[in-house]
Formats: C-alpha cells, structure tokens, sequence
C-alpha cells in the first residue's frame, strides 16, 4: 500500500526552481533517506509532504487515515528554554484540541513515548540540561505521542557526535517496525546500513532501492563505515 | 518600616506594585523566552501616540494609550509572523513615530504639559482608586489567558512550526500572546512609565529563566523577584524622597547585575 504518493511534483522559492517533476511512493514499511546536497530541496520536499509549503505544481496524497509527524532540526529550537521534557512531549497531543489542560490519558500516551525511545526516566528534567541526542529522542517521542503512523525527521543527527548517531538510526530501526521513516540527512555513509530505500535529491528526484529485504546484505557489500566501526559494528 | 503604610497613596502603590508585578512576571516571561523584548519596547512608544491623542481630544489617556498599544500589538503580530528577523526596522519606525506624535499632540494641547513627564517615568505614588480597578481587570484578563491557553502559549513559544501541524492556530496565539504584552506594557506604564518598562519586563523573567524548568515556575520566579524589586524601590522612594520608578529599575538592575557576577564566579568555578 501507498501510504504517500508524490506526482509531477514541482516548487519553487521567488521563481528559483527548487524541485522539478518529483515523483515517489512511500509506503509505511519503508525507511526511507532523502539524501542530497545542501539547497538540493530535501527539507523542502520534507515541508511539502508535512504541507508546510504548497506545492506549485503537481500534488502529494496522504493515504486516508494516515497521520504524520514531524522531528523539525534540533538545531532550530531555543536550546535555554525553560522546560520539562514530559511537557516537551506531551505537545504531540495538542491535536486532540481539548480546551484547558492536558488529561491523564495525554500523560499515559507521553510516558509511553517516553518509554519506546528509552527515556522514561527523564521525564521531570529539564530539557535544556540533556545532552544533544536525548534532546533529538525527547522530540522523537513527541512526535510518536500524537499517534503518527510515518515520522518525518529532518537531520536528526546533525550535530551530535557518532555513537548518539548511531542511537538515533537503530531507534529509527526499531521504530520503523510500526510507523514509518522518512529521514533527511547528510550522513550517507551510516544511513545506508538503515534505510530501505534512498531518495537522492537535487531539484529532481533518482530512487534508489528498494533494498528492501536485502538491507543486511546491502549493507555487507559495503566495506563498514567508520561511524559503525566506532559504535561496535556486528555486520563484519 | 510599616508606618508607610499610613498614607492611603503609598497602600494604592503597593497594591499597584502588586499588580504590575502579576502582568508583567506573565508577560515578561513570554517577551524573555519568545525574544520579543524590542516588540514589547515598539509597542511601550508607539502608545505614546495614543496617550497623546486622547489627551488632545479630551479622553481618558490610558485608554487612548490601551488602544493604540493593542492596535499596534495586532500589526505588529501580523506582520512579524512569518519573518521575525525582518520586523525590526518596523517597529524601530513605529517606536519613533509614537513618540513623536504623542509629543506633538501633547504640544498643540491648550495648558498642558504637566503629566508628560509622568508617563515616560511612571507615576506609582499618585495612582488612583479608579486606575486600580483597571489594572486589576487587565490583570485578570492576563492570567484568565494564560491558565486558559497555557499549552498553546507554551507551544507557539517553544516551536510554532510542530504546534501548527498539531492543528493549533499558531498565528492567532502568536497575534493574541502580542496583544497580552500590550496589556502587560499598559498596566505596567503608570508605575514605571514608558522608557523603564523594559527593564521590568526582561530582568525579573531573565533570573529566574536560570532556575525554572517550565513556563509556570519561571513566571512564579519573577513574579517574586518583581514584587521585591518593586517593595524595595517603593520604600526606597519613600526613605531618600527620591522618584519611585527610576528607585524600583535602580533595585532591578542593581540585582540583575549582582546576579550576572555571581553567575559568572559560580560558573568558573565550576569549570575549575
């Protein structure tokens, strides 16, 4: 099944074409990397999907039913700002549009989320006090808390040191057993003993895969990157 | 200490240092962590402009300040929604343009000039009965927002982009969260006036930015620190018969600075 379908897509920013007649199927099962140079229109083709920014041509279908969720670049966000990572969380459950303040179900739904990405005992610190990578699962978890069924990560380990990238892809690993992955990042040399499939992008779109089953064979063929070397590779 | 207390003028300022310190620990917090504090000063002097047309037309000028300020806060809020970086020479504009115009106005008023003075430094010793009232109903009005919209507020500070694709109407609580601050620089004007305002706004929420884990302790925290500051500049008013607002920012800063060298010591000695 399709759960997003991309046709003829185009955009552009103020008349500089950034993506040209894209086309992708995305389905659930898949862990899918968009990769490509910087100003190639990965983040782009992120928002599009999310619909953040209208395409100008073309469309993008969300399969019926199918919720997303997005893990904006850390990067982006206030790092000082005074808060609690529960409350962090519990921001992916403002969908349920309840007036005043959050129930006791929104709070079993977080911890729970707090649970699948191995932070369940952060919940009371503050997030301005952790590390980079429990920063990036605590927004992981947000994001899972509103029930998504595919996350759309924009470089989630942008900036963290190898052994938290590592964490984060087999969190991804791990995850993508129930919801869907769709990752931007720069890391191509990690990301391939991970995705599924591999989207390169510059303005228009060459798929890779789908590697599908073949993932740990994919990944043998490759000499290890030093990334995983680092991080205890097993494959060799 | 407490015979103070025995003139009716000096129980209104404390009851209005009470109030001004409710407004502007909430909306302080929201202009400290939202980086919004040139929004808050554009709007303190654009109001200027309505003060001064009110006076000219012989209305109440708080209310022309309430609204130009709130006029202001929904441009302001508009316009500065989808590019924060680029609204700063706006509201540089907008902040002389109130000014201006408020002195103008003032100007071109028959026989009046006394009370200029009283609003660019605040005026906390001659508050009325009446202009409690109105402060304490836009207090209400701040704090019935900000325990009703709490996790909007907290959402749209924190990051705008994930609280709209969770359906939240990030622009409107944006627009409404400016229009508070509004509020918060009204209530705020009288006791301290229009040029020391900021400093209210911005160095009881930045101490206690340091300690506080969530938006609510850290609007707890200042609240605190401005009701300190605020009690000890009153009485250091009233002690040396010195002007009240300049005696209550003098505190503040005082602390703001005292605070930022034990910061800097406590933090080098933890390096070492």
């Amino acid at each position: 099944m399709n759960h997003i379908r991309i046709a003829n897509l185009g955009f552009a920013y103020e008349k500089q074409p950034v993506l040209e007649d894209v086309n992708l199927e995305y389905d659930k099962k898949d862990f899918l990397a968009l990769i490509g140079p910087n100003g190639g229109g990965k983040s782009t083709l992120l928002k599009l999907i999310l619909g953040l920014l209208k395409p100008d041509r073309g469309s993008v279908r969300v399969a019926k039913g199918t919720s997303l969720a997005y893990v904006p670049q850390n990067t982006n966000i206030n790092r000082d700002f005074p808060i609690r990572v529960i409350d962090t969380v519990l921001m992916g459950r403002l969908s349920q549009k309840r007036f005043g303040f959050f129930r006791k179900e929104d709070f079993a739904k977080a911890r729970k989320a707090l649970n699948a990405v191995g932070l369940e005992d952060f919940e009371n610190r503050s997030l301005a006090k952790l590390s980079g990578g429990q920063r990036q699962r605590v927004f992981i978890a947000r994001a899972l808390c509103s029930d998504a069924d595919i996350l759309l990560l924009d470089e989630p380990t942008a900036s963290l040191d190898s052994e938290s990238q590592i964490q984060i892809y087999e969190l991804l690993k791990k995850l993508n057993k129930s919801v869907g992955v769709i990752i931007v990042s720069h890391d191509t040399t990690v990301l391939l003993g991970y995705a599924t499939k591999i989207a390169h992008i510059n303005q228009k779109l060459h798929l890779h895969g789908p590697l599908g089953k073949k993932r740990e064979d994919f990944h043998g063929e490759h000499v290890c990157p030093v990334e995983l070397i680092h991080a205890g590779c097993d494959h060799v | 200490m407490f015979e103070i207390l025995q003139f009716e003028f000096m129980q209104n300022a404390f009851i209005a240092a009470l109030l001004v310190s409710i407004a502007t620990s909430i909306i302080g917090t929201l202009v400290v962590v939202n980086r919004m504090v040139f929004v808050a000063g554009g709007i303190a002097h654009g109001s200027y402009s309505g003060l001064g047309a009110a006076v000219f037309l012989g209305f109440a000028p708080m209310l022309g300040a309430l609204v130009s300020a709130v006029l202001f806060a929904v441009l302001i809020g508009l316009l500065s929604y989808r590019s924060k970086e680029r609204i700063d020479t706006l509201i540089g504009a907008m902040w002389a343009f109130g000014m201006a115009f408020g002195i103008i106005l003032l100007d071109l008023t028959p026989g009046y000039n006394v009370e200029l003075m009283s609003y660019l430094f605040g005026s906390i010793l001659t508050i009325g009965n009446f202009d409690i009232w109105v402060m304490a109903g836009l207090d209400l009005l701040i704090v019935a927002a900000a325990l009703l919209f709490y996790k909007e507020f907290l959402a749209v500070s924190f990051d705008s982009e994930f609280a709209s694709l969770q359906g939240v109407n990030a622009k409107l609580f944006y627009v409404v969260m400016i229009i508070l601050i509004a509020l918060g620089v009204i209530i705020s004007i009288q006791a301290v006036g229009l040029i020391l305002i900021i400093s209210l706004l911005t160095i009881p929420p930045f101490m206690a930015e340091r300690y506080a884990n969530s938006l609510a302790s850290m609007m707890g925290l200042s609240f605190l620190l401005s009701l300190i500051f605020m009690y000890s500049g009153l009485y250091a008013a009233y002690s040396f018969d010195i002007s009240s607002g300049a005696a209550v920012i003098a505190v503040a800063s005082v602390s703001f600075f005292l605070f930022l060298i034990y910061e800097r010591v406590r933090g080098s000695k933890n390096e070492g």
